[in-house]
């Protein structure tokens, strides 16, 4: 029983490994239902009429962007479906790129750069930049990131603050996230918002979505998936959901067989 | 002169955008002045970005002697691939082949590894530290194990009541005290803004 809670932790590794790799090669096909949390926000998105214009601020880091990357992928193809608007901002220098990426998709597919979609680029300074950018945003971005005058691209059109968006959707895996976004632009222009943070950041956005300062909320890849599958478009992060499952059985079997070591050494030590 | 210059501009600046937040119809040109001061905060960080890098280049400059330190080598790759991501952004822009080259093979697979291996620490240190040593500990880990696997696709199989359980877990106890950190982190910050504001806390000046 004492080997059971001392095992190698190489043996955990390799255990671990190969329970989240055989569902990525053998899909299990697990169900699962979307949450409120995640269909809320669907349904924000969906509701726009074409035409209308969306802001999407790119806020995840590199090494969250495995668990966020994949829910502003499908929110913006589920916005591209609907023939809605999306401008790109980030306050997270890495943000560009993730905004580039999604751009070199949809220009594959046909969507025109400036009228279906731009991409201003990053400002440093946070919360104040926030606070400026939802202010005035072409005085924050003069020039998008291909050095196009802002003003003069179509989708810009009508376009001078924050409030002016017919939806901003905030993607984050730490500052700035949902709260910055409430307190500079949710409570000034009450515009709707809906956030979607890394997974452990999930609960503690929760607070925002119950009071309604946040219209939907998506926490992870599991709402990436969620979101996939309420756009009827099953993807990456849906494939990922069996692989996750397992990944969280083998963590639950090491936390039990660890306990009942424990329980058993200790019963041992009781009974003399 | 050399404190009460500063403390002046920061109660200025602060309670000029205080004012534009709360007070805006009293003096419609506040909004104006806010404005100025928050694009000027955004071309400040800008500076204090270039400060940052200036910094990390000296102090990693300074860890590269192989005589002070033996793992001399770490500086210098990390300087490397400064210059090199910095280099090719600045000289051949970001939509450039080895800007992109370095972000989409180099950059973010280490960010998403970075990010993957946690699962190994996670996993070594679940099976070693989280034990049912009390009352308190029995509820932790009831609870963890409800909504690891509630939360995921595989509590649906064994159960539909795993799911509730873990979304009423999430959603009441979790919320309740999450709701209490924010209020109370929140008021928090107020009363340190205003000390910053009127004076009284001086740490971001330095020395004492």
């Amino acid at each position: 029983m004492r080997a059971l809670g001392n095992v190698d932790r190489r043996i955990l590794y390799v255990v671990l490994i190969l329970a989240v790799l055989y569902p990525l090669i053998r899909p299990l096909g697990l169900p699962f239902r979307v949450s409120d949390w995640t269909l809320n926000f669907y349904k924000a998105v969906d509701k726009m009429q074409a035409g209308e214009t969306m802001l999407m601020s790119i806020d995840y880091s590199v090494s969250g962007g495995p668990d966020v990357h994949p829910q502003a992928q499908a929110v913006f193809k589920h916005a591209l479906s609907k023939k809605v608007k999306v401008v790109f901002v980030a306050f997270v220098t890495e943000g560009v790129e993730f905004a580039n990426q999604m751009i070199a998709v949809a220009e594959k597919d046909g969507g025109k750069y400036g009228e279906d979609f731009a991409n201003l680029g990053f400002v440093p300074g946070v919360e104040v930049a926030i606070s400026a950018f939802a202010q005035d945003i072409l005085k924050v971005y003069p020039k998008d990131v291909r050095g196009n005058v802002t003003a003069d691209l179509p989708i810009m059109k009508g376009i001078k603050t924050a409030g002016d968006f017919k939806l901003i959707t905030e993607y984050a895996t730490g500052i700035p996230g949902p709260a910055e976004w409430i307190r500079q632009v949710q409570t000034r222009y009450k515009v709707p918002i809906a956030c979607g943070v890394v997974t452990v950041m999930g609960p503690q956005n929760e607070p925002y979505y119950q009071s309604g300062q946040i219209v939907g909320l998506l926490s992870g890849l599991r709402s990436a998936a969620e979101y996939e599958i309420a756009m009827k478009m099953p993807g990456a992060a849906t494939a990922a959901m069996d692989a996750q499952s397992m990944g969280h059985v083998a963590i639950v079997l090491f936390v039990v067989l660890g306990n009942i070591a424990y329980l058993s050494e200790k019963g041992k030590k009781g009974g003399r | 002169m050399r404190r009460e210059v500063p403390l002046a501009i920061a109660f200025v600046t602060g309670a000029m955008i205080l004012f534009e937040y709360f007070l805006q119809p009293l003096w419609k040109d506040s909004k104006i002045w806010a404005q100025m001061l928050q694009n000027w905060g955004t071309v400040v960080s800008g500076f204090a970005m270039g400060l940052a890098a200036m910094n990390l280049i000296t102090v990693n400059l300074r860890r590269m002697d192989p005589k002070r330190n033996v793992e001399w080598y770490n500086p210098l790759i990390l300087l490397l691939g400064m210059a090199a991501m910095a280099g090719s952004g600045v000289f051949l822009g970001t939509r450039s082949a080895p800007w992109q080259f370095l972000f989409k093979n180099i950059f973010q697979p280490l960010g998403s590894a970075m990010f993957a291996l946690m699962i190994f620490f996670i996993a070594s240190a679940a099976q070693r530290a989280f034990r049912a040593r009390n009352l308190e500990a029995v509820v932790l880990l009831v609870s963890g194990i409800i909504v690891m696997l509630g939360r995921a696709p595989i509590g649906e199989l064994i159960g539909l009541w795993l799911p509730a359980w873990a979304d009423w877990l999430v959603k009441v106890p979790s919320l309740a005290g999450n709701r209490a950190v924010m209020m109370g982190a929140a008021l928090g910050m107020v009363a340190t803004a205003f000390r910053a504001l009127v004076g009284i806390d001086r740490a971001y000046l330095g020395g004492e």
